[in-house]
């Protein structure tokens, strides 16, 4: 890691590359724009981008592809940006090596939230973080310990596995798929029943309103997150 | 039906009866006669011997009157014509008795066999008027051309006990002259016909006012004709029925095509206008939101209502998206177990700016079960809910998401304190483009409760509007049925 502020925005629409560009700037990073895949592949090669942020809808070829490629290019965050509705292409984007994606028409606040989240990521994945908080919530990993407001909670080793690996890549949505296969084993593939079973017990003790999650939330057909706050 | 047509295997004997009864009947009457002799002439003795031939002619025809007739004269000249037991007779007044006899028993067994045959036409004729009504009941029950044609075609199959065909293709040689002359001419070609008799194929058009329906082809597979006298009657009668019976349908789905696509020009028409000005709406109150922020004054109230009137383009557009994902047929489905907690909390997040000013109450028991769905659809459904109680519920209302789990399955419900649904609406109101009377006010193109149904429809559930119990505001709710439900698992790896 270089600390590189530089992100890369692959967007074959020049509007939305500047007003991605102006977020951006005013948070603080700097911007280098790609209009097409090959644009993108021969400018990641010369500055080395902290991260890149991808239009799936790519004219010169399948934004998948340019995620692939730019995911052999680590250490670099990929957030794909898609007009795409179509749930298949997320969960391939995610299994490709994106860190995260979100949808057209999106929110700036919510685009560099989840920047943050993956440049976070990735320096965290350099380091070893003993503790892990977010809103009330405090994971020791250390000592297995979870806290909610201060008081230990009391989780079966399923629940404290789930939220662990959620945890550790907090902010990142993990495939319902990925999850089963880390904490129940591949024989588990398709057992989404167990995550909601699961999830929903976790939110009885770590959510203030269950009926409202707010740091462990789910996106329908694709996987869950744990929110950093 | 096919009984008509089997050979009669006791032909023979069948034939002979009536010759048999004849000699029969005419022996009893020699024989009377003989009993009578002594009182009464000749000449009246010979009027007896006109009674077998009447019984004969009457019952079995011509042939076996003539017959009885000749027995009849030949036993009166033998037995009873001096002298007697010869045929030669001496007195020439018995000749002229005799001769006479002869004459009148011809007669007699003509008009005999004439009454026979007149009756037995009648009986064939309402034979084949109760055959050919009967079909024409059948082909009323039938709704359509193909489903008429079908059936003409079964019931000619099984009447005529023969290959038959409607509309036949790949016809070669004087087949193909048979069917094309037929159909050119609206005459019956073919085998049985005059007209290209060396066919296989007897050729008929369907034809009611001159206008040709189709062309039906018989063929019998041991190469016999397939219409004989017996059947000739029905087999026209049906092929007039069935061609009023197409001329009818055809002329039906004709109308009903172009209802469906005047309804379908309506529909498109309402969508373009609604659209049009619904879309006008929001991009009006943006592009006067920028300008206002152009002015460099950061107002969140403009801020906010700039954001609230993006989110309502965005659903609109997505929602026209879904539409046509609807009529296109292309929705799939991906069923997974579901907690509608999920459903609730994304689709109440990506309102909240619409929500704007509103109370949202959201209302999910601990114990709630899952759902076997597919919450992508289900989240589209709700999303719209919420609006819809956006719109109507008054910009300082409450809205409730709601689930509650019962006997019949677990209904999810958004509930609003607005005027609610005016009685007899609840069901009409998700046609598209229903709008509640004087609601102008509240936008929205009136396709979000179209697509509630429509996802409705395809993940096999009902949705349901009523009026709230003691209240003012509707209910809105999804109602998953008790097949839909996932008990609560007894083994999750904990």
């Amino acid at each position: 890691m270089t600390g590189s502020r530089k992100i890369l925005v692959v967007d074959d629409e020049v509007h939305i590359r500047r007003l991605i560009a102006v977020a951006l700037k005013r948070d603080g990073y700097e911007t280098v724009e790609a209009a097409s895949a090959k644009e993108a592949l021969s400018l990641a090669a010369i500055v080395h981008p902290a991260a890149a942020l991808v239009d799936l809808g790519l004219p010169d070829r399948d934004g998948l592809e340019l995620v692939a490629k730019l995911a052999a290019q680590r250490p670099m965050a990929i957030l794909v940006i898609s007009a795409r509705e179509a749930i298949e292409d997320k969960i391939a984007a995610l299994d490709l090596g994106a860190d995260d994606y979100v949808t057209k028409p999106f929110d700036s606040d919510e685009l560099l939230a989840r920047l943050r989240a993956a440049l976070r990521r990735q320096r965290v994945q350099e380091g070893v973080t003993e503790v892990i908080r977010t809103g009330s919530l405090e994971i020791d990993l250390e000592a297995r310990i979870v806290r909610r407001k201060g008081e230990e909670l009391r989780l079966t080793p399923k629940e404290y596995a789930f939220l662990v690996e959620l945890a550790r890549n907090m902010g990142r949505v993990l495939t319902h798929t990925h999850i089963l296969r880390t904490i129940w084993g591949p024989a588990h593939d398709n057992d989404v029943e167990y995550l909601r079973v699961t999830a929903r017990a976790l939110r009885l003790k770590i959510e203030d309103d269950p009926a409202r999650p707010v740091l462990l939330r789910n996106e329908p057909g694709v996987g869950y997150r744990l929110i950093s706050t | 039906m096919t009984v008509m047509f089997e050979p009669r295997r006791n032909i023979r004997f069948g034939a002979l009866l009536p010759y048999v009864a004849a000699m029969v009947l005419v022996a009893m009457v020699t024989g009377a006669a003989y009993l009578g002799e002594d009182r009464l002439s000749l000449a009246n003795l010979a009027l007896f011997y006109l009674l077998p031939v009447m019984l004969v002619a009457g019952r079995a025809g011509l042939m076996p009157g003539l017959f009885t007739s000749a027995i009849a004269a030949l036993s009166f000249n033998f037995f009873l014509v001096p002298p007697r037991l010869t045929l030669r007779i001496a007195d020439a007044d018995n000749l002229l008795t005799m001769t006479v006899l002869f004459v009148v028993a011809v007669v007699v067994s003509q008009l005999g066999a004439r009454l026979r045959r007149q009756a037995e036409q009648a009986e064939e004729s309402s034979r084949i008027s109760a055959s050919v009504s009967a079909f024409g009941e059948r082909l009323a029950e039938k709704a359509g051309v193909e489903a008429i044609r079908s059936s003409l075609r079964s019931e000619l199959a099984a009447l005529l006990g023969s290959q038959v065909e409607i509309d036949p293709e790949d016809l070669q040689g004087i087949d193909a002259a048979a069917a094309n002359w037929a159909l050119a001419n609206n005459t019956q070609t073919g085998r049985s016909t005059s007209i290209m008799a060396n066919s296989e194929w007897l050729f008929a058009p369907l034809v009611a006012d001159r206008v040709s329906y189709g062309l039906v082809a018989i063929r019998r597979d041991d190469a016999r004709s397939p219409v004989v006298a017996g059947n000739a009657g029905v087999l026209d009668g049906m092929l007039t029925r069935s061609a009023q019976a197409l001329a009818r349908a055809t002329l039906a789905e004709e109308r009903a095509a172009i209802a469906r696509h005047r309804q379908k020009e309506q529909l498109r028409e309402s969508l373009l206008a609604s659209v049009g000005h619904d879309l006008r709406t929001p991009l009006t109150a943006i592009r006067a939101g920028l300008d206002v922020l152009r002015e460099g004054s950061i107002d969140d109230a403009v801020l906010g209502a700039v954001r609230a009137e993006t989110a309502r383009l965005e659903l609109m557009v997505a929602n026209l998206l879904e539409m046509t994902r609807i009529e296109a047929g292309a929705v799939t489905l991906h069923l997974e177990p579901t907690d509608l907690t999920d459903v609730v909390t994304v689709a109440v997040d990506a309102l909240i700016s619409q929500i704007g000013g509103r109370k949202l109450v959201v209302d999910l028991p601990e114990d709630l079960p899952l759902v076997r769905t597919d919450p992508r659809l289900v989240q589209p459904m709700l999303l719209n809910l919420i609006d819809n109680a956006c719109k109507y519920g008054g910009d300082h209302g409450q809205i409730i998401v709601g689930a509650r789990s019962g006997k019949d399955g677990v209904a999810l419900s958004v509930t609003d304190d607005g005027p609610g649904i005016p009685v007899g609406e609840e069901a009409r109101i998700f046609d598209r483009f229903a709008r509640i009377e004087g609601s102008d006010r509240s936008g929205g193109t009136g396709l979000g409760l179209a697509i509630v149904r429509g996802f409705g429809d395809a993940l096999g559930l009902t949705v349901v509007a009523a009026n709230r119990a003691g209240g003012s505001g509707a209910v809105f709710s999804i109602l998953f049925p008790l097949n839909a439900i996932i008990a609560p698992p007894s083994s999750v790896p904990a």
